[in-house]
């Protein structure tokens, strides 16, 4: 009964019933007298033990004068899972030796029917001492499974079981269809072989090694699948711990979203030292565990444990050579839909996390060489290098961060380097720093990001040293013109998903001033980003302006404002814009015929109250007052001037002193993206058609 | 003075007469079928001729721009050539906007996506689940190497997806409305798709056109 613990019940109840007719036989033999045949024939209607329940038994002893033969039958046969049913079982022994310390049968044959599996005359070797009560079972694996090879069973009293078997060729779709699998598979297998060489023992160090081939499988839904697998898996080790290799090495897999193509990353491999599982409470250990994906990562954890109730605990360390490879497999499927889904990555990045209860209680990371270009062009940053710790508790020791170069939207950001330190809930800079831009420069006096219970809350001071435009307007892809912007930034907001700019940006321009206030950024990398703002202008000089973009000649000043600017996409779909000669020193005003036309241009059903051959005179008029309001909702500007007019027009520029000029305008609804459009056409240098 | 006191004495009349008035501000439901039948033809290229003719108190889709009454007789030549260059502005009064430059890049985005869908969409492999995202339904018969595609991109639809939702709800100034523009559109989607095309139902069981 002491051998039955540890090994498979069925085994130990099939031997025990072995024993037991054995030992009836040898009675039996020893009870019979010498000379002549003997034939002795016993019949059992039944035979029940707890984990044994046979039904028709015969046994039938010979003893001749070429030795004794034995014949053991049974009808039907119970044994525990997973060998249940046997039916018309038969052993038959030709040449049983029966000596003073053991029995011995060198040529066994056994023939039974297990309904999916039979032997038929499966050929075994069976020595049992009688003394020691040593068993040894040995024999040609009976091709179940399409494999072939050798199986050697041995049970040593002192020693307990010890079970060989060398399995060639197994066909893993077969085995995985049979209903004698202890479980039931999460996938199909499609094919696959598979080699089994094991060495099993109760007591003692065990070894098992099996190599997989051409394995291929497939969940329902396709979700996880694996084609031309081949991978190995090795095991040693007994009570107190186990080793373990596992490697994929060749094949694709896909296990929904990732797709790895094993042939192009280079093998995967786990290997565990000292695992040590209790299958009873689900809890398992080991004090070493690696996992090299290729080339590209590796990771190694230090004693590791989980538990069901306390999760996993340990030290892991990670080692990312090509963080191209590692975001293209690993994070890009999962990242798809958020800004950061599209990215071509490249970099090394090495880190470490302790975990208790699953969750990281410290990390640290340090990266170099680190590119990131978005794909769609939103941003992007390269020569990205620093260092930084977390905990879960305490702010983190000063880290750095520095990058060489990087772009929003084409906004470029020379090289800067900040010292940060990590909290446990978010980052703050340790002290000021400035991101160049251009000539200029966002200097970033304060900046902290705070995860709350309500999404991440942004402080940020500090301002804008001054940019000038001449490049920024290059850079950005605008019409060119001189100028800068400046400006104080006392406060970031981030407020349902929308960045709020609080403070005063000062943009210098054309002799004028153009304040900036009330800027916000909604969806910043979305498909449509959208910014909005208002602005006061003050005292734009036009001769300036006008110069920029090409547009004729006009002098005079401009003042107004544009109020709840909304740009979606970079393109204005809301505004109150304002624009007019200002009342108080307006300066010499006067307007070249070129400007006369391009106005007349741009806004469409505009009326020239002179006469175009009337105007080709004159090279400059004066003027009295000239402005532009425009309500833009959509794509559709409400447009109105100085003054309106009786007969529903409007007056854009009002002439003044002689020749008199006066610019009607009659389309009060003028389409916007088509103003824009003419403004452009007149910009590329195509004149205004003039009949 | 007096006039000043007459206004909230007025108020209160009315608000005695009217006794409890709660004003609501339904979901149009109507308008926003019709919206997502625009949306969802054109981002499953269905066909023009097939579409259905719009019911009155639907949204005004995109139309061609109406031009404004011809130019007078009084207008010089020059400005009456502008004029008919330059197209006065579209009337739009739709019941629920779904023309914002964020809506458009969306539907341009679905647009570009839908023939690399098609295929699948055909075959069985993906269908429209009952929540207006593209349900992945059956990957088996889609080679290995290619898997991953189908999930990305069916990953980037449903996030244009979401997207478009939020920001028809957005465009009305009524996010709230998102759930309800959610469910028109699941609807919508099963009733356009072409034969052949896999849905799941209310239950979530899956059922082919």
């Amino acid at each position: 009964m002491h051998a039955r613990r540890g090994a498979p019940g069925g085994i130990a109840a099939a031997a025990g019933l072995v024993f037991f007719l054995l030992a009836g036989s040898v009675m039996a033999s020893e009870a019979a007298s010498a000379g002549g045949g003997i034939q002795l024939d016993l019949q059992i209607e039944s035979l029940l033990r707890e984990d044994l329940d046979a039904r028709g038994l015969s046994t039938r002893v010979q003893w001749t004068r070429e030795g004794l033969s034995l014949e053991i039958r049974a009808e039907r046969v119970e044994l525990p899972a997973p060998i249940g049913t046997l039916r018309r079982l038969r052993v038959e022994c030709g040449d049983l030796r029966l000596g003073r310390t053991e029995v011995r049968c060198e040529a066994a044959r056994l023939w039974g029917d297990a309904g999916d599996l039979d032997l038929r005359g499966a050929r075994v070797r069976l020595v049992w001492g009688r003394e020691s009560g040593q068993l040894t079972l040995a024999g040609a694996w009976p091709g179940w499974f399409g494999a072939s090879g050798d199986v050697r069973v041995h049970r040593d009293p002192a020693r307990g079981w010890d079970v060989r078997a060398d399995l060639d060729g197994i066909d893993l779709a077969a085995l995985a269809a049979s209903p004698r699998l202890p479980m039931e598979l999460p996938v199909h297998l499609g094919q696959g072989r598979a080699d089994v060489a094991l060495r099993w023992r109760e007591r003692g160090r065990s070894e098992g090694t099996l190599r997989v081939h051409d394995l291929a499988f497939s969940d329902d839904l396709g979700l996880q699948a694996g084609e031309e697998l081949d991978a190995r898996l090795w095991v040693a080790g007994d009570a107190n711990g186990w080793d373990v290799e596992a490697a994929v090495t060749a094949g694709v897999v896909f296990v929904d979203p990732w797709f790895v193509d094993l042939d192009a990353e280079g093998p995967v491999v786990l290997e565990a030292r000292g695992l040590v599982a209790d299958a009873d409470n689900g809890s398992a250990r080991t004090d070493l565990l690696s996992l090299d994906y290729g080339a590209a990562a590796a990771l190694q954890g230090q004693d590791l444990a989980f538990a069901p109730g306390r999760g996993l605990e340990g030290r892991v360390q990670a080692e990312i050579a090509a963080l191209g490879v590692i975001y293209d497999t690993l994070l890009s499927p999962w990242l798809v839909g958020t800004p950061l889904g599209e990215l071509d990555v490249a970099g090394h990045l090495a880190g470490e996390i302790e975990l208790q209860d699953s969750m990281p209680r410290y990390m640290r990371a340090e990266w170099s060489g680190v590119e990131a270009q978005d794909r769609r062009g939103r941003f992007g940053l390269s020569g990205a290098r620093g260092g930084l710790d977390w905990s879960d508790t305490v702010p983190g020791g000063p880290g750095r961060i520095e990058v060489d170069a990087a772009h929003l939207y084409g906004l470029p950001f020379d090289a800067f380097s900040a010292q940060v330190r990590a909290r446990p809930q978010g980052l703050e800079l340790l002290e000021a720093t400035e991101i160049p831009i251009l000539d200029g420069g966002l200097r970033v006096g304060a900046f902290s990001l705070q995860q709350t219970e309500t999404g991440p809350d942004v402080q940020f001071q500090g301002g804008i040293r001054a940019i000038s435009l001449e490049p920024l307007t290059e850079v950005l892809g605008w019409p060119r013109f001189s100028g800068q912007v400046a400006g104080m930034i006392p406060r970031v907001r981030l407020e349902d998903g929308d960045l709020n700019v609080d403070g005063r940006l000062l943009v210098q321009v054309f002799d004028g001033e153009v304040v900036l206030r009330d800027v916000y950024i909604h969806d910043l990398f979305g498909y449509a980003p959208e910014l909005g703002l208002s602005t006061q202008i003050q005292r734009l000089d036009l001769e300036l302006v006008t110069r920029a973009f090409d547009f004729g000649r006009i002098q005079g000043r401009l003042s107004g404002h544009v109020n709840d600017l909304v740009m979606v996409d970079w393109s204005p779909v809301h505004m109150d814009l304002e624009l007019m000669t200002p009342m108080d020193a307006p300066g010499r005003r006067r307007i070249s015929q070129r400007a006369v036309e391009n106005i007349t241009e741009l806004g469409g059903g505009i009326q020239a109250a002179a006469s175009s051959i009337f105007l080709r005179f004159f090279e400059n008029f004066s003027y009295r007052r000239l402005g532009f309001r425009c309500e833009l909702r959509g794509d559709v500007c409400t447009a109105s001037g100085v003054a309106d007019r009786p007969d529903d027009g409007f007056v854009l520029v009002q002439g003044g002193g002689l020749p008199q000029i006066q610019v009607i305008g009659y389309n009060r609804r003028v389409d916007w993206p088509e103003l824009i459009n003419r403004l452009a056409t007149i910009q590329a240098g195509e004149g205004p058609v003039v009949q | 003075m007096k006039a000043l006191w007459s206004v909230p004495g007025l108020a209160l009349v009315f608000a005695l007469l009217a006794g409890c008035v709660t004003i609501n501000i339904y979901f149009p439901t109507a308008a926003a079928e019709e919206a997502a039948r625009a949306i969802v033809r054109d981002a499953l290229q269905v066909p023009d001729s097939e579409a259905a003719p719009q019911s009155e108190s639907g949204a005004q889709l995109p139309a061609q721009p109406r031009h404004a009454g011809a130019a007078t007789g009084s207008t010089p030549v020059l400005a009456w050539v502008l004029e008919r260059l330059v197209s006065p502005a579209a009337a739009q009064s739709p019941d629920l906007q779904i023309e914002t430059p964020a809506i458009n890049r969306i539907r341009a985005s679905m647009r570009e996506r839908a023939p690399q869908l098609a295929p699948h969409f055909r075959s069985g492999a993906i269908g429209f689940g009952n929540n207006g995202d593209v349900v992945i339904r059956d990957l088996s018969e889609v080679p290995l190497r290619d898997r991953s595609t189908v999930q990305r991109l069916v990953s980037e639809e449903n996030s244009d997806r979401d997207s478009l939702y939020r920001e028809i709800a957005r465009a009305n100034d009524r996010p709230d409305w998102e759930r309800q523009i959610r469910e028109t559109f699941a609807r919508v989607w099963v009733e356009e798709a072409p034969a052949g095309y896999w849905y799941q139902d209310r239950n979530g069981q899956w059922r082919q056109k």
